[in-house]
């Protein structure tokens, strides 16, 4: 999108890329330099020179005519190809088309763009899919946020910027980019967030100023099943620090199954009725599905926006939010609280583009809870010196120890799959009790494994998958609703993940994937309801690493602290 | 300590030089590039002609391809040449650069084209590129006219003009006088501020030629806004019939 530096009288000079929708605007003399430039270049050229000038967020500029015009000349000598001194005019901005021109700059359309564009953050394309979703066109759609611009609700920023000497993507914070020959100098794009659509500094992002429309309403709630003693002493924690205290952030540990969404869901119940915009944010696609129902079923009048990548982009309404956490990037100071479940997840940890996402969208006085139930020993610390909250849940809700896994020591061959007797023994014991999961370390495993497993045990239902996998999304729905006695998987069903009455196996507990915060977030998956409290779970490998006997320590380490803080009914 | 930092110095001499000489090319990732003389061959005809009129590859002794002997192709461009012929890992490059957002891959010809470049085209005032669509320079974030035209502004030196634009064509047509309704049945595209480009000569940059229709259009719009003379240049174009297998 090309933007026209602008001069409106008695009001001053903008970057504008519409001078026809400034004038309609101010009711004013508009004048413009015909040469449309990106919005990035037209910063580099100009700010320097008359920045002191400048009120950079509105784009004002308090200064004569006479006086910018020598100001110019002097600057331009440097850009001498692009813009000729003395080649160069003013132009008068035409008038907005039309009879009236208040159709224009707000037909019902535009009502319909107001609400959905609150609190985001767009590029020029997906302003254009936002236009086709609310039946009007681009060129429109990108007036009547000029509009808004004006009005101060909004502002345009390069999507790449130049900040002292250095360019930076204003929607994920990278600064690594790809150079490129453009006009006045290099262009960039950014790849680190390619995956939400092409970012360069040729292009803008549209950024709301309004955060997601917030009015105090009665919330529907209820919260299903009901909290137990322990989930409600914590879930009590967690409103006090949201609703009480001055604190920013704060860390919720609980066990795996332990039910700390839902811990979380008073205090997200207590700051919509007050008016607040409330996110909850994961790193997966799976955990967003299985989160989803769950939040639908607690919240059943609320209207609740849900943005995932297999959920196709559409723009939706409500101040309650859930979303994987690159979708996050597309928001800005739009959530009053923010729930960031599985902190410790790939790909958010040690994810400089999301850290950055994520304080963009939190509000100016907003607050974070991360979840998690493995935290690293670093986040410990960090949350310590920090002088964070600490929250911790280590029971499950049915009072029941987390179980234990086994270790079976036994060296399994990608290249040749085989089990020997006595892990055959092993597995038929695991699906004699219930559904079983397989976790092998690497995608190449899966389809010889189940290849194998099918001849080997013809009478059961198995079935694999992995990330890339184009059905994945119908299997784990099928492997929910029971329909496998064996399922081989990567590590996408390590988190998260409800599935009753279910065993697990890790083979190859040895791979160096295989750390021991994932080990622990397998063994989680096993007896996590209330039917089932129990399950068996084998890590099966050639050597004991370290990171089994970490996992196996963790888990009894919770075990006795529950028991210690009497949250146990036997252990 | 002396005898450790030479021998540091001269590995990474070495090693440099080792780099330089495995410098890939650009179009087949095999061979020494930027392009191997395999590719140059195949793509680049470097001993066939150009079109007179559209820049298509043409037999060395023809001055214009059959289709603008029957005069399907532009008439206003001065002389146009197109670099390569449109297909294979050629195409698969242009591609990559639009379709992939990979503009920086053009730095990798960066020194062929510039010197293919020189060698064929006449001096002039300046280069232009064909400008893009804004709802299209949305979709894409660059226009790729513009980078190859900024790549040979900065290695050449020439200047780089503004001044031509692709007018919005989504404005509706009713509201529009009766100049601007010509303009936008004509072609999109205008020159705002006619003072620019008065008596300059141009380069007319696009990556693409086909039938030549949009060189044609703006090339009209300029000289019917003062440019002198406009010379069409593009990274590829087809090539004349019987050119190809003849070769194979």
């Amino acid at each position: 999108m090309h933007f026209f530096l602008t001069m409106i009288e008695q009001i001053g000079l903008r970057f504008s890329p519409f001078p026809e929708v400034d004038k309609f605007f101010y009711k004013k003399e508009t004048e413009y330099l015909p040469t449309g430039l990106s919005l990035s270049l037209l910063e580099k050229i100009f700010y320097k020179n008359i920045s002191e000038n400048l009120d950079y967020s509105t784009g004002l500029l308090k200064m004569s005519k006479p006086e910018l015009q020598a100001k110019l000349e002097e600057r331009l000598k440097g850009w001498g190809d692009l813009l000729p001194a003395g080649s160069w005019h003013w132009q008068q901005a035409e008038t907005w088309p039309g009879r009236a021109a208040s159709e224009y700059a707000s037909p019902p359309e535009s009502r319909e763009f107001d609400s959905c564009i609150r609190g985001r953050q767009l590029t020029d394309k997906e302003l254009g899919r936002l236009a086709v979703q609310i039946g009007s066109d681009l060129q429109s759609v990108l007036r009547w946020a000029q509009v808004r611009v004006l009005k101060g609700w909004g502002e345009w920023i390069p999507g790449i910027r130049l900040e002292g000497q250095k360019w930076r993507c204003q929607r994920c914070g990278e600064t690594e980019l790809e150079e490129w020959p453009g006009i006045g100098g290099n262009m960039v794009t950014c790849r680190s967030c390619s995956s939400l659509g092409v970012n360069s500094s040729q292009q803008v992002l549209y950024r709301d100023k309004q955060g997601l429309e917030r009015k105090s309403e009665t919330v529907s709630f209820c919260l299903q099943p009901a909290l137990t003693s322990a989930q409600e002493e914590v879930s009590s924690q967690v409103l006090e620090f949201v609703g009480q205290t001055e604190e920013k952030e704060a860390l919720l540990w609980a066990a795996c199954g332990a039910g700390k969404t839902e811990v979380c869901f008073p205090s997200a119940a207590w700051a919509l009725e007050n008016g607040k915009s409330v996110l909850f944010a994961a790193p997966r696609q799976d955990v967003i599905t299985d989160v989803a129902p769950r939040l639908q079923r607690n919240f059943p009048e609320q209207q609740i926006q849900i943005l995932a990548g297999m959920i196709p982009l559409k723009y939706q309404k409500g101040n309650l939010v859930l979303a994987t956490t690159h979708q996050i990037l597309r928001f800005y100071q739009a959530f009053d609280l923010i729930f960031l479940d599985e902190m410790d997840a790939f790909p958010y940890q040690g994810n400089r583009m999301l850290e950055w996402g994520l304080q963009q969208a939190l509000s100016p006085e907003g607050k974070i809870v991360y979840l998690t139930a493995t935290p690293s020993e670093e986040g410990l610390r960090k949350n310590k010196h920090a002088g964070r909250n600490l929250f911790r849940l280590p029971a499950r809700h049915h009072r029941y120890p987390l179980p234990v896994p086994q270790w079976l020591k036994f060296t399994y061959r990608p290249q040749k799959p085989g089990l020997n007797r006595k892990m055959e023994k092993q597995l038929r014991e695991a699906v004699a009790r219930g559904i079983t999961l397989i976790f092998v370390p690497q995608i190449s495993w899966v389809g010889p494994l189940v290849q194998y497993l099918e001849l080997k045990f013809s009478n059961w239902r198995i079935a694999g998958s992995y990330s890339s996998d184009p059905d994945r999304k119908q299997k784990i729905e099928d492997l929910r609703q029971g329909k496998y006695s064996l399922f081989v998987c990567t590590s996408i069903l390590e988190r998260g993940v409800t599935i009753p009455n279910v065993q697990v196996v890790v083979l190859a507990a040895d791979h160096p994937v295989f750390e021991k915060r994932s080990l622990i977030q397998m063994a989680g998956r096993a007896g996590r309801t209330k039917e089932y409290p129990d399950g068996l779970i084998l890590l099966v490998s050639a050597r004991k690493t370290a990171a089994v006997t970490g996992a196996v320590n963790w888990i009894r380490e919770q075990n006795y602290y529950a028991a210690s803080l009497g949250l146990l009914d036997l252990l | 300590m002396v005898m450790a930092a030479l021998r540091f110095h001269l590995k990474e001499g070495l090693h440099s030089f080792w780099l330089e000489k495995e410098l890939l090319c650009a179009l087949c990732g095999k061979k020494t590039g930027p392009i191997c003389l395999n590719c140059e061959e195949k793509y680049f005809f470097p001993e066939a002609g150009r079109c007179f009129s559209c820049g298509k590859i043409t037999f060395p002794e023809a001055k214009y391809c059959s289709d603008c002997l029957a005069n399907k192709g532009p008439q206003s461009l001065a002389r146009v040449w197109a670099w390569g012929y449109y297909s294979g890992a050629w195409k698969e490059f242009i591609r990559d650069i639009k379709f992939k957002s990979r503009p920086r891959r053009l730095a990798e010809i960066r020194q062929p084209l510039s010197n293919w470049v020189l060698r064929h085209l006449p001096v002039v005032d300046g280069i232009m590129a064909v400008p893009m669509h804004s709802d299209r320079l949305a979709e894409r974030g660059f226009n790729q006219a513009e980078v190859i035209a900024s790549l040979l502004h900065w290695e050449l030196g020439l200047p780089l003009l503004q001044g031509l634009e692709r007018q919005a064509a989504t404005r509706p047509q009713v509201e529009l006088s009766r100049r601007d309704r010509l303009l936008n049945l004509k072609g999109a595209f205008i020159v705002p501020d006619i003072r620019r480009l008065t008596g300059l000569s141009v380069w007319l940059v696009d990556d693409v030629i086909t039938t030549g229709a949009t060189l044609e259009a703006c090339a009209q719009v300029l000289l019917e806004n003062g440019v002198s003379k406009v010379f069409g240049l593009s990274l590829a174009a087809g090539a004349e019939k019987g050119l190809v297998p003849s070769r194979e």
